[in-house]
């Protein structure tokens, strides 16, 4: 079955007679085609309702000033950028039909008209309040992460699971946060270590009491040498040095 | 202007009457689509809506094919009604 020309379907749509006779049965049989001049229908029909709407202005400051005055806002709000820009209806029928054809219609233009204004002054009232919330919470800033990794488990370690976070605090301190889940142990501690990818140097960033920590890295080192983060099963044997008993280790990706 | 209404008020009741009271946010932005439009395309759409004429006159009208009149239309109308669609899908 083959469909009514677009075209044809557009012009339909707009109310020109201009279906063929094969058009017309087609059209009776297919629903398709007859939704698509319904929308197309819809569509004019607002288009044409655009002829007294009246043009798209940026609105005096004047505007602005009266709505901020009225709702009483601080200069700042009424100066905001995004209320400057926002754009209002102008309704001037008079000019646009030449005078007393549409007076009918003045009752109906007021609804909408009430409710762009009431619109724009919530808007205004939104503005207002979310500069408010923005000068009281400026956020701090933000540690940014430089990288991360997930850390599995050494064999003797099997269900242990846990993530590190290579972060650049705002003062410029990088900063290794580990986060591991592992079986506790009736003696002993944890203690989280930089390792270089071939193993050959380790450097000691600190003891981890329970499950999680944050530990600074010493300025200097280079990171991408030591980009892997461990966490070892240490005794209280007196021996600094790295036990061997590690329980998860993970390399540090760079976050794109 | 007061011909031309006249002529839209003549024209447009020859139909059925439009019942509907569209929706102001709709109607504007329809408005704004068709200031988007190319001004060939503007000048159609205008022609068509808002001095009621069939294709072929507004072909005659601004000298255009009639072709290109009517893919004009076309296109014009769907811009509109994606317009109208994507509101309503968003609402």
């Amino acid at each position: 079955m083959r469909h009514v020309d677009p075209e044809v379907l557009a012009l339909l749509a707009l109310g020109e007679q201009v279906a063929l006779p094969d058009d017309s049965g087609h059209i009776s049989e297919c629903e398709q085609c007859r939704r698509e001049i319904e929308v197309l229908t819809r569509a004019a029909m607002v288009g044409r309702s655009t002829f007294d709407a009246g043009e798209l202005l940026d609105s005096p400051a004047r505007v602005w000033e009266r709505i901020s005055d009225e709702l009483a806002l601080s200069p700042e709000a009424a100066t905001l950028p995004g209320a400057a820009s926002t754009a209002v209806v102008v309704e001037d029928a008079s000019q646009v039909t030449g005078g007393a054809i549409v007076h009918s219609l003045e009752k109906k233009r007021r609804r909408p008209w009430v409710g762009a204004l009431a619109a724009a002054a919530s808007l205004a009232l939104v503005a207002a309040a979310g500069s408010a919330i923005w000068l009281t919470f400026q956020p701090a800033e933000q540690p940014m992460v430089l990288a991360s990794a997930t850390l599995d488990a050494f064999p003797d370690w099997a269900d242990s699971t846990g993530e590190a976070k290579l972060e650049q605090l705002p003062d410029g301190t990088r900063v290794i946060e580990v986060k591991f889940d592992a079986p506790a142990t009736a003696d002993g501690y944890r203690e989280v270590w930089l390792i270089t990818s071939d193993a050959s140097a380790l450097v000691s960033l600190g003891i981890v009491e329970g499950t999680s920590g944050q530990f600074t890295v010493p300025d200097g080192l280079d990171i991408d040498r030591y980009d892997l983060v461990d966490i070892s099963e240490e005794q209280f044997d007196g021996n600094p040095a790295h036990s061997g008993d590690s329980i998860v280790r993970g390399q540090l990706t760079d976050n794109a | 202007m007061r011909r031309l209404q006249e002529e839209l008020a003549a024209t447009t009741s020859r139909r059925e009457p439009i019942v509907e009271d569209f929706d102001l946010a709709d109607t504007l932005m329809v408005a704004d689509e068709i200031a988007r439009l190319e001004p060939d395309a503007q000048a159609i759409m205008r022609l068509a809506f808002f001095d009621d004429l069939t294709h072929n006159q507004i072909a005659d009208r601004l000298e255009l094919p009639l072709g290109t009149v009517k893919s004009h239309i076309r296109r014009s109308l769907q811009r509109m009604r994606t317009r109208l669609e994507e509101a309503y899908a968003t609402r």
